[in-house]
């Protein structure tokens, strides 16, 4: 029997396709957000609430991953922003988004004055956590009904994210989340992720997560 | 979950460097938070391989623990059970992952 060293990452071409996304991003003054969580837990709600705020929507598009409802594309386009499904494929494809599926999706859009971009990914905290989608910072949505101990259950996740929005606060007083908990929780996996508060529904905490957003923008661009 | 498409990944990548070739093993290093879950690719591989250069090749899987190292004082350690980002040595929680996330194709055995 004959050994053949191959020794390569499984998940190299991603990687490689995501950098180059990046760049792309780059050359074109564009920041990307890709925001993960399970379903549910608000991630539609959020960004709905973030271009509903914003002065200038054409300098917005967002990218809709999350299958688990179909309807999010159409809520988001009632906006008047910049949307563009991605269709995952039949194939085992529909649990996370690769780099691939963002260059195809962005092909499909009229970038000319966008300078942010918002990838919703595909409602599940396991899989995206695995694939770089070519994004500059990662939000990973918490909603406080799913329980304080999630950041020690999906580590990867919470240990990419650059924000962690804590969702649905408005429920706090209804269901057992302990705050310092989670805290504790969340800086075993995560010492530096900011943090903000929100509520989809009275709209609390949202400003905060546009000055956060903004706050990115502008740290890029000095570089 | 993933691992279905994951397979094919690697039967692509192996189908380019060890082309025309029957393979006999395949030996993959999976980290503990790669976020693969090795009984669903051993599952998905078992179904993927029918039919094709691996129709007879045994799965090896090294499961790599999660390590870190404190950019602070530069200790390192081998996380035992529960992933938890802190310096073995000093109070510091500043460490990075060194290991752990791997979903490696490390070779594969073919005759000779
Ligand atoms: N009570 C409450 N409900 C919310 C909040 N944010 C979102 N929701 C509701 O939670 C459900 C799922 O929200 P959605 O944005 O579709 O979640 P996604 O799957 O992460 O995109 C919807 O019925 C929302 O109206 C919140 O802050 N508080
Ligand atoms: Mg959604
Ligand atoms: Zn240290």
């Amino acid at each position: 029997m004959n050994k053949i060293k191959i020794l390569t990452s499984v998940l190299k071409a991603n990687d490689q396709l995501a950098g180059s996304t990046r760049e792309w991003f780059n050359g074109k003054g564009i920041t990307a957000f890709n925001m993960m969580s399970s379903p549910g837990s608000g991630k539609t709600t959020i960004i709905e609430s973030i271009v509903g705020t914003m002065k200038d929507r054409s300098s917005v598009a967002v990218l809709e991953g999350d299958i688990e409802t179909t309807l999010d594309s159409e809520r988001i386009s009632k906006k008047k922003v910049k949307v563009v499904s991605i269709n995952t494929g039949p194939f085992g494809g529909d649990c996370h988004l690769e780099a691939s599926w963002i260059r195809t999706a962005l092909g499909e859009l009229d970038l000319k004055k966008v300078k942010t971009v918002i990838i919703e990914n595909i409602g599940n905290l396991v899989c995206p956590a695995e694939f770089d989608t070519g994004s500059h910072r990662n939000i990973v949505v918490l909603s406080v009904p799913e329980g304080d101990d999630k950041p020690a259950k999906y580590p990867l996740a919470f240990n990419k994210a650059d924000l962690v929005i804590l969702n649905k606060i408005d429920l706090l007083p209804y269901v057992d989340f302990d705050k310092k908990t989670f805290l504790k929780n969340l800086r075993s996996v995560n010492p530096k992720a900011k943090v903000i508060e929100t509520s989809g529904k009275t709209g609390s905490g949202i400003h905060k997560v546009s000055e956060w957003m903004d706050a990115q923008r502008m740290t890029r661009r000095k570089k | 979950m993933h691992e279905l498409s994951i397979v094919m990944n690697i039967f692509d990548i192996i189908t380019e460097k060890v082309p025309d070739k029957k393979i006999r093993a395949l030996k993959m290093a999976v980290g503990d938070i790669s976020g693969v879950s090795v009984e669903a690719l051993r599952f998905s591989f078992d179904i993927a391989k029918k039919g094709t250069a691996l129709e007879d090749a045994e799965l090896k899987i090294k499961r790599v623990k999660v390590s870190v190292r404190c950019r602070k004082c530069g200790a390192g350690a081998v996380l035992k059970d529960r992933f938890v980002l802190q310096c073995p040595e000093c109070p510091s929680r500043d460490v990075e992952i060194v290991k752990g996330r791997e979903l490696n194709i490390e070779y594969v055995e073919v005759n000779d």
